[in-house]
C-alpha cells in the first residue's frame, strides 16, 4: 500500500511539472459588496489565452530523408544532381501577443554539407486545413551549406495550421554542383546532417 | 479509498512520461543523407574502328623501311569522383593485353593534355614519348574528381608511332611475317 501511494505521489509530481500546456486557471467568484445583499451582484471572470509557439516536421512517409546524386553511366559523363525531396511538412499553433509576430528559421544544427554540392530548400506558402495569420515564405531557396540559422517563413500571427502531412508549408530540398567546383567532389556513402526549424519570437 | 493494483498505477506513471516527452515544442528537426557515389569509368573512342600503324612501300632499291606518320585519332574519355577519406588519386595506365610489337620496332605513346570539354581535377598527362613494352606504363597521374565529356575530341588526345628502336641490329629482325593486331587496354586505377 506504501508503494502504490509512493507511485501515486510521483505521478501526480510528475505531471505537475511536465510542460503540458494546460493550465490550471483558478476562477473564483468573489462577491462584491458587504454581507447585506441588495438588488445587484456581481463576479470576477478571467479569461486567460494561453501563449502557444509549436512547430512540428511532419511527413507521409519518415522525417529522415535522402538526396543521392546520379553516377554516369558512360566514361566522360558528369554525375547528375537532379534529384529533390518534397516529403516533409512545417505544421505549427501560434498565439502571439498584440503587435507582435513570429519567423521560423532553419539551421544545420549537425555534421556538414559535402564539398562540391550545394544543400537548398524552399518552403510552399501555407495550404491546409488551418486558419490565422499564416506566414510568408522567400521566393528564393535558401542555400544551408553553413551553419547560420536563417529565416525561412516570416510574419507567423496567431495561426494553427493543420497537423500532419499535406498541412501547413511544404518543405523541397534539392542538391546541387557547386559551379566550378567539380574537383572538391568526394564520394561519400554515409553523410548525414540534422536540419532543425525553429519558431521563433521577433 | 478505492484500492489499485500496483500494475494500474505504474501503467498511468509510464503512461505520463511518454506524454510529457511527446509534447510538441517551437523546434523540430529531422536527418537528411547526401549520398555521392563513387564512380571510375574509362572509354576509348576514335575516328576509325581499328589502328593501322604500317611500313611505307619501297618504291627504289636501297631505300629504308620508314612507317607512316603517327596516328593521333585516339580518345581517352573519362569520369571520376575520388573519395576523401580512403584514396586520393587515380592515374590512366595503358597495356598491351593481347600479341606484341613486331621484333625490331617500338610502339611509342604520347598522351595530350585535356582538351577542356569537361570539368575538374583531369589529372597530368605523360606527354613525352613512351615506349609501350610488356609492362603497363601510366600515362596520365593525379587525376581527381572530374568529368572530360564524351566521344572524340573529348578528353585526352593519344598518340601513337611505329619507329625503329635504336639498337644496332633492329632493322635486321624486322620480318615481315611478324605483321600482326595487338590488343591495347586502357585502365583507371586508384593510386
Amino acid at each position: 500500500m506504501k508503494i502504490q501511494k509512493l507511485i501515486f505521489a510521483a505521478a501526480l509530481v510528475l505531471l505537475a511539472s511536465t510542460s503540458i500546456s494546460a493550465q490550471i486557471i483558478r476562477r473564483g467568484a468573489t462577491a462584491v459588496g458587504s454581507s447585506s445583499d441588495s438588488e445587484k451582484d456581481s463576479h470576477s471572470l478571467t479569461i486567460e489565452i494561453p501563449q502557444v509557439a509549436l512547430l512540428d516536421i511532419e511527413s507521409s512517409t519518415s522525417k529522415n530523408i535522402s538526396l543521392t546524386a546520379t553516377a554516369p553511366t558512360e566514361a566522360g559523363e558528369k554525375v547528375i544532381f537532379n534529384q529533390t525531396n518534397s516529403d516533409l511538412w512545417l505544421n505549427y499553433s501560434s498565439i502571439i501577443e498584440k503587435n507582435a509576430s513570429r519567423n521560423v528559421t532553419v539551421q544545420i544544427t549537425d555534421g556538414d554539407v559535402p564539398e562540391g554540392v550545394d544543400l537548398s530548400v524552399i518552403a510552399t506558402q501555407y495550404e491546409g486545413n488551418g486558419e490565422g495569420a499564416m506566414g510568408t515564405v522567400d521566393k528564393n531557396a535558401i542555400e544551408l551549406n553553413d551553419n547560420k540559422a536563417q529565416t525561412i517563413i516570416k510574419g507567423i500571427g496567431s495561426a494553427y495550421t493543420g497537423n500532419g502531412a499535406k498541412q501547413g508549408h511544404n518543405l523541397t530540398y534539392s542538391l546541387t554542383q557547386t559551379k566550378d567546383a567539380y574537383e572538391n567532389l568526394k564520394y561519400t556513402e554515409n553523410n548525414s546532417l540534422t536540419i532543425t526549424y525553429t519558431l521563433t519570437d521577433n | 479509498m478505492k484500492k489499485y493494483p500496483p500494475q494500474y498505477l505504474f501503467f498511468i506513471f509510464v503512461l505520463l512520461i511518454n506524454f510529457a516527452f511527446c509534447q510538441d515544442n517551437n523546434s523540430d528537426g529531422h536527418q537528411l543523407q547526401i549520398t555521392i557515389p563513387d564512380v571510375a569509368l574509362i572509354s576509348v573512342h576514335n575516328n576509325n574502328s581499328a589502328i593501322n600503324l604500317k611500313g611505307n612501300e619501297i618504291t627504289e632499291a636501297g631505300k629504308k623501311l620508314t612507317f607512316n606518320s603517327p596516328d593521333n585519332s585516339t580518345w581517352i574519355n573519362y569520369s571520376s569522383i575520388i573519395g576523401s577519406k580512403n584514396e586520393s588519386h587515380r592515374f590512366v595506365s595503358l597495356e598491351i593485353s593481347e600479341g606484341e610489337v613486331p621484333d625490331g620496332l617500338n610502339l611509342l605513346v604520347t598522351a595530350s593534355k585535356d582538351a577542356g570539354k569537361g570539368n575538374g581535377e583531369m589529372g597530368v598527362p605523360i606527354e613525352s614519348n613512351q615506349i609501350l613494352d610488356e609492362a603497363p606504363i601510366k600515362i596520365i597521374k593525379n587525376i581527381g574528381s572530374c568529368y572530360t565529356g564524351v566521344g572524340v575530341n573529348n578528353g585526352t588526345n593519344i598518340k601513337y608511332e611505329l619507329v625503329l628502336n635504336d639498337k644496332v641490329d633492329s632493322y635486321s629482325k624486322l620480318n615481315f611475317n611478324q605483321s600482326q593486331t595487338i590488343s591495347l587496354t586502357y585502365t583507371l586505377s586508384d593510386n
